[in-house]
């Protein structure tokens, strides 16, 4: 598994590929998909141990596409973002076994610590 | 009554609102993503001006997208002021549209308003109508399926209004369940809302289209 590669995933291309590279910038490789069933098919070829996810997408939910994930890559750590009409599915899935859940917009140094913390605690 | 009305504003402010996040969310990144660009300055040689330039494009489209958003949330709002007013089906098509746009994203269905020349116009609640309007896109939002097109244009036919027409995906080749749409639940109300407006719903199968017209007498 990649532990250094983060998979973004989003609906909204422009947030996506702005946070996408904002990451970068902080050292980080970033994979972005733009729908939860991208976002399958991108796990399955390349499994990572970090996923920023979305809750509210188009087609297959946020919440949807991590019951898929926890199941097959029992490893990954999952951060869910969530709008403020969201928070109680941000609860949920942190019962569904998610790592965290930060609300949208984000704060880069809140995510990038978030994330530090999903790469560095041992599974 | 009421109720139905405010739950109809509760729903459309929400994904209205939930859009405008998503925009200041993209700014917000852009900006930030500018400060740590120029950040890097300090640092190494500066960097090429061209993704500066680019994201600072992205944030004025951002805005714009904004300011539409939030302009089209605030005529909705004062929609409640008269209980009945003139109004003009070509603005009224347009509108509903644009407020649907958000539901219909999350069902990957595409939706257009389209006018008509010469304008139209009725006297009637127009809060109601407008509800009564987005009902009928959100039922045949739901049996379209995904890449569907659903469109709505005021009619030429002088007893009708509006027509919304649900289009399915070409590769699909079976029909909806127009018995299924006809017997719901949604549809009982729109036909309760409809007879409140003194007007009429009616459903056809080929092609897939909800009419609301004048009721007649």
């Amino acid at each position: 598994m990649d532990n250094w590669t983060v998979l973004l995933v989003d609906d909204e291309k422009e947030f996506a590929s702005t946070l996408a590279e904002r990451l970068n910038l902080r050292g980080l490789r970033v994979q972005t998909a733009y729908s939860g069933e991208e976002a399958i098919e991108t796990m399955a070829r390349n499994p990572v141990q970090v996923v920023v996810l979305d809750l509210m997408m188009p087609g297959m939910s946020g919440l949807a596409v991590l019951e898929t994930l926890r199941k097959n890559y029992p490893d990954s750590r999952i951060i869910l973002l969530t709008g403020m009409g969201s928070v109680s599915d941000g609860v949920k899935g942190m019962k569904m076994g998610a790592f965290d859940y930060l609300m949208k917009p984000v704060e880069i140094d809140s995510l990038m610590q978030t994330i530090r913390e999903a790469m560095g605690k041992p599974s | 009554m009421e109720t139905q009305k405010a739950l109809f504003m509760g729903r459309i402010t929400a994904g209205v609102t939930h859009e405008i996040k998503n925009v200041l969310a993209i700014i917000k990144e852009s900006a930030g993503l500018i400060e740590d660009l120029t950040a890097l300055w300090k640092k190494d040689p500066p960097p090429k001006t061209d993704k500066i330039i680019k994201t600072l494009t992205k944030i004025t489209d951002q805005v714009n997208r904004g300011v539409e958003l939030s302009t089209g949330l605030n005529e909705f709002a004062h929609t409640p002021d008269q209980s009945v007013a003139v109004v003009a089906l070509n603005t009224a098509v347009e509108r509903v549209v644009s407020l649907s746009q958000r539901f219909a994203r999350l069902k990957r269905v595409q939706l257009e308003a389209l006018r008509r020349d010469g304008e139209r116009t009725i006297s009637t609640d127009p809060l109601s109508f407008l509800m009564l309007m987005f009902k009928a896109i959100e039922l045949l939002m739901n049996v379209v399926g995904e890449n569907g097109l659903i469109s709505v244009e005021p009619s030429l036919a002088e007893r009708d209004l509006v027509m919304i027409s649900a289009h399915p995906p070409e590769m699909v080749t079976t029909t909806p369940d127009v018995g299924f749409v006809m017997h719901s639940k949604d549809f009982q109300q729109m036909q309760d809302l409809s007879a409140r407006l003194n007007m009429t719903v009616t459903l056809e199968s080929c092609p897939l289209r909800i009419t609301i017209g004048k009721r007649i007498g």
